[in-house]
């Protein structure tokens, strides 16, 4: 059998039912042999997108996501895709083709030392020297990117490796010797999480793309209602717990609410689960929750204590945990008394859980959000480019559950949102599928209208087009003096036409009815459609706590208003 | 993170493959720690390599290294080695000028110089703890005969 064969048997074993990419000389053999499977390739026309698709396909389904590009220019286009997985966690596997064997280091054509780049990107990356090693390979990728800190894996398939014909066996399993993939809990640990919890006056939960990544929602919302304990998020954790629900307090961070952001200031408990700690979510931590003890639970150990000071940690897989907890204070006969702390939190969160602050117009991005909340069933997706869209979708758009939110949160990658939106379709074509983009964001992966007609996978984009790098603009008008440096588009594409050029739709609207009528439409329609919203042009984004700023230091606009 | 600095060393038992020196050394590059030494060599099975690595750094540091050195695949075990129940060496070969040959009875009578070679010049053998490595490559070109040093890097192995 040949080592191309071997791979997709492999990937079929792998119950791969979708791959994203693009052909080149150096992976032929593979594309090749793809034609003999059950296997659906969806053609990108750029390799980043590729990588975002099967991103957008593996978040939104919980699946392993599978993009495949030829070597060199194939690699390094796919690269910012693959980091983008990697910042967020997402379990994928990026095949790459690569020079024969015999030619690797003599700077053949089209050669780059992919696995040099992508051991920086991945958890790991592989190159089988022979056919021999490729399902091997495959299961081992597959079992990395999908188990302990799920992630992308590499593999670097020389061309010689996938022609070459031998003898190849096929293992039922893997087992890799360096790879602790599963901690399980302490028991002991997490006892002593119990008490703290129970000594506490004014806990919160703060739950991360760990808890959607783990399916520790079930068991979180469990948790937090039974023991009545408020649950902030970070940007990632968005769908964590449903947004409308009374102990919700919606995102903590950079652009987080004012609920989460005033709370998470005034706990004396945290118990963060699968959470990073990212700098957009603590901003400056010396000023991070100083009077609260974390209690922070993750599934990697090099979590604890990397970002913030943990004052307990519990290792290992999150339901696990939580599970633990749960059946601890089950035969625990004290609860947690708290009854002036939910006090406060339901006053606050009454107070600003529906509340838009600092718009310039009635036409704007937090109101449109608010309509297609009221306009999409729950389960539908929403992913978001990079940039004010993102921030307003993190504020305004209540996710109502996990997995329906995806969005780049630690690489923040422009372009992002567009292709993980035609993958996420891929993995629900039962569901809507929108893309919160920004214009600049559009045109960085745009050219995907294309495989969203072809593939019929059809997605809604919505354009809050401010003709401008906005978030760049943003900070550019708050701390720069208003000086504009490269942040303004003057030639602006018809993005109508643009949509049109491609098979799509587009439409232009100009009131929120308008919108109403336009989005309420595509909804109906099975076609990609382009919805180009031109909003203020200086329309910014608050709630907002400045660069360097604590999460004390929450301003309303742009004159300075604080709370 | 803050704390007194000092020397840290681990010893990991990784896979004796292409790559994995490349994975552990990237850990702390990115990290903008300076390996000390590094020694590499294959243990009693043929698919396992010890490392012997030392940096410098403060208590927290070497904690959360030990994780992230833990969590790299390949990686198959990771000790701290504490000084007190430590047994280190170090060997070095140096060249030196052959005027230097009545010092070296004069300074190291004490076995831990042996001579390798005899010609113009000499090759010499230093082995001891490395700070005594250090100590006698100091004297050596204190002296003005030191041509060149070449050191293996430390080789530790806890005592217990
Ligand atoms: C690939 C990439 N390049 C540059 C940036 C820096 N950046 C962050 S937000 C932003 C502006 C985004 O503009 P747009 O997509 O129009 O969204 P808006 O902020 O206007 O909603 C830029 C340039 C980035 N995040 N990603």
């Amino acid at each position: 059998m040949s080592g191309a064969k071997a791979f997709v048997k492999a990937l079929e074993g792998e119950d791969v039912d979708v791959i994203f990419g693009i052909p080149g000389g150096s992976i032929m053999s593979i594309y090749d042999e793809l034609l003999n499977t059950g296997i659906r390739h969806i053609l990108a026309r750029h390799e980043q997108s590729a990588a975002h698709m099967a991103d957008g396909y593996a978040r939104a389904s919980g699946r392993v996501g599978v993009c495949m590009a030829t070597s060199g220019p194939g690699a390094t286009n796919m690269a910012t895709g693959v980091a983008t997985a990697y910042m967020d966690s997402t379990p994928m596997v990026a095949i790459t083709g690569q020079v024969p064997t015999y030619m690797m280091a003599r700077d053949a054509f089209q050669e780059i030392d992919s696995t040099g780049i992508y051991t920086h990107i991945t958890k790991y990356s592989f190159q089988p020297l022979r056919p021999s090693e490729v399902p091997w390979t495959v299961k081992a990728a597959f079992y990395l990117a999908s188990t302990g800190r799920t992630s992308p894996i590499h593999i670097d398939m020389p061309k010689d490796v996938q022609t070459g014909e031998e003898e190849i066996p096929f293992p039922d399993s893997v087992t890799i010797r360096g790879y602790r993939r599963y901690v399980p809990p302490d028991p002991a640990a997490v006892a002593k999480a119990v008490d703290l919890l129970l000594e506490s006056n004014r806990p919160i939960i703060l739950a991360g793309g760990g808890v959607i990544k783990g399916g520790a929602y079930d068991l979180l919302l469990r948790f937090a209602e039974s023991m009545n304990i408020p649950v902030a998020t970070t940007l990632m954790g968005k769908g964590a717990i449903p947004e409308n629900h009374p102990l919700a307090l919606g995102p903590v961070g950079m652009h987080g609410t004012v609920q989460a952001n005033k709370l998470i200031n005034e706990t004396d408990l945290i118990l963060a689960i699968g959470v990073r700690f990212s700098d957009r979510t603590t901003m400056e931590v010396s000023g991070f929750a100083v009077d609260a003890k974390i209690v922070h639970f993750d599934v990697d150990p090099t979590e604890i204590g990397k970002n913030v000071t943990a004052y307990h940690g519990v290792i290992g897989d999150l339901r696990t945990s939580l599970k633990l907890m749960i059946d601890i204070l089950h035969e625990r006969t004290r609860r947690g008394k708290w009854g002036s702390w939910l006090k406060r939190v339901k006053e606050l969160r009454e107070e600003w859980h529906d509340k838009i602050v600092g718009v310039k117009s009635k036409f704007s991005p937090p109101h449109m959000l608010k309509i297609m909340r009221e306009l999409l069933p729950p389960d539908s997706i929403v992913t978001t480019e990079v940039g004010q869209n993102q921030m307003w979708a993190e504020l305004y758009f209540k996710v109502l559950k996990p997995r329906t939110f995806i969005t780049s949160g630690g690489l923040g990658t422009m372009g992002f949102g567009f292709p993980a939106a035609i993958g996420a379709k891929a993995a629900r074509p039962d569901v809507p599928v929108v893309d919160i983009a920004g214009d600049g964001s559009f045109l960085m992966t745009m050219n995907s209208l294309a495989t969203s007609v072809e593939e019929g996978l059809p997605v809604i984009v919505v354009i809050l087009n401010n003709s401008s790098l906005g978030m760049v603009a943003q900070w550019q008008r708050l701390f720069y003096n208003r000086r504009y440096s490269a942040v303004l588009f003057s030639s602006i594409p018809d993005f109508v036409k643009l949509a049109e050029s491609f098979g799509a739709e587009g439409v232009r609207v100009y009131t929120l009815d308008e919108f109403k009528r336009a989005f309420t439409e595509s909804l109906k329609d099975d076609v990609t459609t382009v919805i180009d919203v031109p909003i203020h042009p200086e329309e910014d984004v608050y709630p907002f706590v400045g660069p360097g700023k604590t999460l004390k230091d929450i301003l309303l606009s742009a004159e300075g208003a604080g709370v | 993170m803050s704390g007194e600095k000092r020397s840290i060393m681990y010893s990991l038992l990784v896979e004796n493959k292409p790559g994995v020196l490349f994975r552990v050394a990237s850990q702390f590059r990115r990290r903008h720690f300076n390996i000390e030494s590094i020694a590499v060599g294959i243990t009693e099975r043929k698919d396992t390599s010890r490392m012997t690595v030392m940096m410098y750094g403060d208590e927290q540091m070497a904690d959360d290294f030990a994780r992230i050195l833990r969590r790299t695949v390949d990686v198959l075990s990771v000790d701290r080695l504490r000084p007190e129940d430590t047994v280190k060496r170090e060997l070095a070969l140096v060249k030196i000028e052959r005027e230097g040959i009545e010092l070296l009875s004069e300074l190291f009578d004490d076995g831990r110089a042996q001579v390798l070679y005899e010609g113009d010049n000499l090759v010499v053998q230093l082995v001891g703890e490395p700070e005594d490595v250090d100590e006698l490559v100091e004297r050596l070109d204190e002296e003005k005969v030191l041509e060149e040093v070449v050191r293996t890097g430390v080789v530790a192995i806890c005592r217990r």
